[in-house]
């Protein structure tokens, strides 16, 4: 009872302080993991490994991989509320608010600044998960079919992930068969 | 919008936004914006919001646009809808995952994912960039100074992006 309390509580207070999501949060979540003991510094990679093979938020994931580990799928549950709660709440209040501030020009005005910060933020963020996608110059086509796909409406992104997934999953299949 | 719809929605966006944050921000355009459900200038100062608050900018953009549909009961039943098909993957992949974790299908679909992924972030950042464009037609000096001082200020501010926002709103009201 005491460590689900101590899960909730360590990612409640993630969930309230990270701004920036996923990548940001990383450093963070790893650091109290390995305090706690819920994982060897070691095992680290694996569990973000498969936080970003997985679909979803980053961060979200690692709580539920943290939580289970710990304390099977009742740790994971607890993990990820404890993340998602606190900002859930904000949003929701910010929501409920956000219509009746939207009719005052200065919101409206503020909203655009920070938008362009957002954009020099992703923009980036964006470049340096370019560097990581692209290590050898032939991946770079790929990257451009996929956006052109995407952004002339001919497949919606969902359907291109997936679809690369089977192709992916199927050529390894081809080419471990015949190698064999 | 139907509640059933959106909850399909989520479930669908939530089983294959793979690479997070910026992906589905390019999904949920798509979703939203192209069928003309949300204009695309409130679709961004959604974003804006969702980046300015703490937590996962996924987490925050469902249970948003689920509070601004269906209220309070909305928001907590699309954030679930968005969580419950990584929770159930994960549940099931990593028993799997920790017998295999050499496996040459791991390798190939992190790799190989990740360069179609990328396209897919471009997308949203190109989008966004047009609007941006927009904004600095309309006001090149205080557009581009602001873009100009967030990318110096960033490398020293990385972790404490807050404050960027805060100086973006400043100079916002001043100017816009």
């Amino acid at each position: 009872m005491k460590t689900l309390r101590t899960l909730f509580f360590e990612f409640f207070k993630l969930g309230l302080i990270t701004f920036g999501g996923g990548i940001a949060m990383l450093p963070i979540i790893k650091n109290m993991a390995v305090r706690h003991q819920w994982i060897k510094e070691s095992e680290w990679e694996e569990v973000i490994t498969l936080s970003q093979l997985a679909p979803g938020a980053i961060a979200v994931n690692c709580a539920n991989l943290i939580g289970y580990r710990v304390k099977g799928r009742i740790g994971s549950v607890i993990a990820m509320l404890g993340m998602v709660i606190p900002p859930m709440v904000i949003i929701t209040i910010l929501a409920i608010g956000f219509e009746s501030l939207l009719e005052h020009p200065q919101v409206v005005a503020a909203l655009r600044g920070m938008f362009i910060v957002v954009f020099v933020l992703f923009f980036q963020a964006v470049v340096s998960l370019g560097k990581l996608a692209w290590q050898k110059w032939w991946m770079v086509p790929f990257s451009l079919i996929s956006f052109g796909l995407a952004y002339f409406q001919i497949l919606t992104p969902g359907y291109i992930l997936l679809i690369s997934l089977l192709v992916i999953v199927g050529f390894v299949w081809l080419s471990r068969r015949t190698s064999r | 919008m139907s509640l059933l719809w959106l909850i399909l929605q989520f479930l669908w966006v939530g089983s294959l936004t793979f690479g997070g944050g910026l992906v589905a921000v390019s999904f949920l355009f798509d979703v939203f914006v192209t069928p003309g459900l949300l204009t695309e200038v409130f679709y961004y100062q959604m974003i804006t919001i969702a980046e300015s608050t703490p937590g996962p900018i996924a987490i925050n953009l469902a249970t948003y646009l689920g509070v601004d549909q269906f209220g309070l009961l909305g928001g907590v039943i699309t954030t679930i809808s968005f969580l419950i098909p990584s929770v159930m993957l994960i549940w099931l992949l990593y028993p799997i995952y920790r017998r295999h974790n050499n496996s040459p299908y791991i390798r190939a679909v992190m790799s190989g994912l990740r360069v179609m992924i990328f396209g897919v972030i471009l997308i949203a950042i190109v989008r966004m960039g047009l609007t941006v464009i927009d904004e600095v037609i309309a006001l090149p000096v205080a557009s581009l100074s602001l873009m100009i001082v967030t990318g110096l200020l960033l490398p020293t501010l990385k972790n404490r992006p807050y404050i960027l926002l805060m100086i973006g709103a400043v100079v916002g009201i001043l100017f816009f």
